[in-house]
């Protein structure tokens, strides 16, 4: 944590070159695309000394894969959080290894090693005397880059985070909780991180504002495909955000699946509790209309519509939409639409298959 | 330093007019009056500033500017414009000095209860006088007393300074000490200043610590 | 009114004699100065030695309360009982009111300082580290500018209290404007008792006003929240 490793890690950049394939944390620049992006092996942290100590943690394996987005779920003091923090070092570990792009990370000195780590937490942390614009060249300027990059990087990042670039000048006080929120992203994606850490990035804002940020994060996450991890205490958030989903319980993980493997099928019942009531119609919840298409538009289906025997959804919708839809209409089929095009049908049956298809 | 120990414990020292007795009463008896009458000015209206919010940043403010005005300025002057000497420009300047703290105790202690509270209180039916007496004096009452520990300090304290317009307070050992070549009397003087102010402070720190328990 | 008592007291002796006045102005100049060198040398002194104590107080925090302890019986001590406790040792020249004054700057100063620091917040801060922050970078670009307010803040009330107690050095022939008022107390005479006050008011009045222009100009910010502790 010395000045020398900073002063190092400029004296590398030559000015004006924004050198960020530099800093990632592998030999050659980027990681292998089998390497996992961050891995957790044998990993322990116990809090205290002595007899009142307290693992947090207690010998966690779990691996995430280049560009995934990894959920840890729990209930507070699980250890999901302290599990996020020991990826930047702002907690180290008491045993086991903890690799970012394959490097020990206790092998990176903390600057250096943060600097390519974005992190976002709760209330965005934004530092209150800088504008926006400053806030977001953060990581930038602590490299190095010149001031051309470092302003059209904020400009690229303003509008891939949905923020107005008028508000660019302005000071955080002077934004909402939303947008705030918005910034923090931008700021900690500012110098293209490998890894991407979300500390209950949501849970500060109002249900209405969330579900918007949520939406943007998925589609953001399709877009710059950075790694992330995020933790949340809501398991609605986790299963809707995350490729995969880790349910911490009490230092240690209860299972790690993809959302609707763990809606499916529950390792324990301390999952099952946790994850709650209709994990069935929830699963639907995760797969768009688009997806559900299976059956051929049939050629009587204008006479079965004018009868009335099927109902039409549009396309927006999500399998737990139309069963809705089918429940309220007391028809079994449904013809998705897309606008004035009819995509296909699916009925209640398949409905049903498809969710006990493994 | 056997000075200011042989002046302390020499009984006749203690006794008559101009004994340490004599002194010390008149010392606490303009410090009492002035803190009162501060107390009486700047508690009400600083409650009702508080509460109302209105005009609150100014007079704040205004206060604030006015405690750039150093104590011994404000009593010279009164000396300067002949309106006495003695106990009435010692009371005037030791007044003006309790003023500002009682008044930004009270405004900020009032004006800083949580809103959800009033709230609470005004929605269960409580006149605005009924939340002011009920809810907004005793939350505010621990910044209200520090706002008196602080006035009461420094009244004690620059008390001293009335021995230099003719007010016999514990600052005449000082003068008198000084001028006669006395360090026994003098440092005698300072002990008896120290330990009063300490015990003030002592006194009234215990009771915001009672008052903050209490809550 | 000044005017009625006056008239009662038999001849008229004006609040100010202008002639004085100006037969005095070398030493109007020469008070004003010294009065002005001695609050900038006590606070000087005063901001270094508060700073070393904060400093270590934030670091061995064990030290916090008795150090804390020490400075606040320090500050109870009247600074009339400080100067004439220091002046039979000292004798009369720059040593005393430096030394007194210094002390008074410290004790004021110091709790600003921890607190200063203290209040920051830890999820800013912790958002600092984790962008990669050395921890000079972060004292440098986030700490000092976020603490600055309280900092000025407490620079505002040392000066205003340095000011004051210059003129009450003056009591005891310690230079500024307080001679000015010393000496027409000593002889009943009320027109360098008004120079003195005036001196001595504008001088803390100009600090006062240049510290809050300061506060702002150091917080842009965050609209001035002109608030001391009572």
């Amino acid at each position: 944590m010395s000045e020398g490793s900073t002063a190092g890690t400029g004296a590398v950049h030559a000015p004006g070159a924004p050198a960020e394939q530099e800093l990632h944390l592998t030999p050659s620049g980027s990681p292998r695309p089998d390497e996992p992006a961050v891995e957790f092996v044998g990993v322990s942290k116990r809090f205290g000394e002595g007899a009142g100590a307290a693992f947090a943690i207690e010998r966690l394996d779990l691996s995430v894969r280049s560009g995934e987005l990894m959920v840890f779920v729990g209930p507070s003091g699980c250890g999901k959080t302290t599990s996020l923090r020991l990826v930047n070092r702002l907690i180290e570990p008491t045993g086991g290894v903890v690799k970012v792009a394959g490097r020990d990370v206790m092998t990176v000195p903390p600057a250096r090693l943060r600097r390519d780590i974005g992190y976002v937490i709760q209330q965005a942390g934004l530092f209150p005397h800088r504008t926006i614009a400053q806030n977001i060249a953060t990581v930038p300027s602590l490299l190095g880059w010149s001031r051309t990059d470092i302003d059209t990087r904020v400009e690229e990042l303003a509008d891939l985070v949905g923020l107005d670039r008028a508000l660019l000048s302005r000071r955080p006080s002077a934004l909402s909780g939303g947008q705030q929120q918005r910034v923090g992203v931008a700021r900690a994606l500012a110098a293209r991180p490998s890894v991407l850490l979300m500390d209950e990035p949501y849970s500060a804002v109002d249900p209405v504002v969330r579900a918007h940020l949520q939406d943007e994060l998925l589609a953001l996450h399709e877009r710059v495909g950075t790694t992330i991890l995020l933790v949340t205490h809501d398991i609605d958030e986790a299963v809707r955000l995350g490729d995969r989903v880790a349910v911490f319980t009490t230092g240690r993980l209860a299972q790690v699946a993809t959302p609707d493997d763990l809606l499916a099928h529950p390792a324990d019942a301390y999952v099952e509790h946790f994850l709650g009531g209709d994990r069935q119609l929830r699963r639907l919840a995760l797969r768009d209309a688009r997806d559900l298409v299976l059956g051929p538009l049939s050629p009587s289906l204008d006479r079965q519509l004018a009868a009335g025997t099927v109902v039409e959804v549009p396309v927006e919708m999500t399998g737990r939409n139309i069963v809705d839809a089918m429940l309220e209409s007391g028809r079994t089929i449904a013809v998705v639409v897309d606008g004035d095009r009819r995509l296909g049908t699916v009925t209640l049956t398949e409905l049903t298959d498809l969710l006990h298809l493994r | 330093m056997s000075g200011p120990v042989e002046f302390l414990t020499t009984a006749a020292n203690w006794a008559g007019n101009d004994g340490i007795g004599a002194r010390l009463a008149t010392h606490l008896w303009v410090s009492v009056l002035a803190v009162g009458a501060a107390a009486v000015v700047a508690l009400p209206t600083g409650i009702a500033i508080g509460h109302t919010r209105r005009g609150r940043d100014l007079a704040v403010a205004v206060t604030n500017l006015s405690r750039a005005v150093p104590s011994l300025a404000v009593l010279a002057f009164v000396v300067a414009a002949g309106w006495g000497i003695g106990f009435v420009p010692t009371w005037i300047a030791m007044f003006a000095l309790a003023l500002p703290p009682l008044f930004v105790g009270a405004v900020t202690g009032v004006s800083e209860v949580d809103p959800a509270v009033v709230d609470a209180a005004v929605g269960m039916g409580m006149s605005a006088s009924q939340v002011v007496r009920s809810v907004e004096i005793p939350l505010a009452l621990p910044l209200v007393v520090s706002g008196l520990r602080v006035a009461v300090g420094q009244v004690i304290a620059t008390a001293t300074l009335g021995a230099f317009v003719g007010y016999n307070t514990l600052g005449r050992f000082i003068t008198v000490g000084r001028a006669n070549g006395n360090d026994g009397m003098l440092y005698g003087g300072v002990v008896v200043i120290v330990a009063l102010a300490v015990a003030a402070d002592s006194a009234l720190q215990r009771w915001a610590k009672t008052l903050r328990s209490r809550r | 009114m000044i005017a009625a008592i006056a008239a009662q007291s038999g001849p008229v002796e004006p609040l100010i004699r202008w002639r004085w006045v100006g037969h005095h102005l070398d030493d109007l100049r020469e008070r004003a100065l010294e009065h002005l060198w001695l609050t900038v040398a006590a606070l000087l002194i005063g901001v270094a030695i508060a700073s070393l104590l904060a400093s270590v107080m934030r670091r061995w925090r064990w030290t916090a309360g008795p150090l804390t302890a020490a400075t606040t019986i320090l500050y109870t001590i009247p600074s009339i009982a400080l100067f004439a406790a220091l002046l039979p040792l000292l004798g009369v020249g720059y040593a005393v009111p430096i030394i007194a004054l210094s002390t008074y700057s410290l004790v004021v100063l110091t709790p600003f300082l921890l607190a200063a620091f203290d209040d920051l917040d830890p999820s800013t801060l912790e958002a600092a580290t984790a962008m990669g922050m050395t921890p000079v970078q972060r004292w440098r670009r986030v700490d000092l500018p976020l603490a600055m307010p309280t900092i000025v803040a407490g620079l505002r009330v040392t000066t205003v209290t340095i000011v004051g107690l210059v003129t009450v050095g003056g009591l005891f022939g310690l230079g500024g404007f307080g001679d000015f008022i010393d000496d027409g107390l000593s002889r009943d005479f009320s027109t360098p008792i008004v120079l003195g006050v005036v001196g001595s008011v504008v001088i803390a009045l100009v600090a006062d006003l240049m510290w809050v222009v300061l506060g702002r100009a150091v917080a842009p910010w965050q609209r001035d929240r002109d608030r001391r502790s009572p």
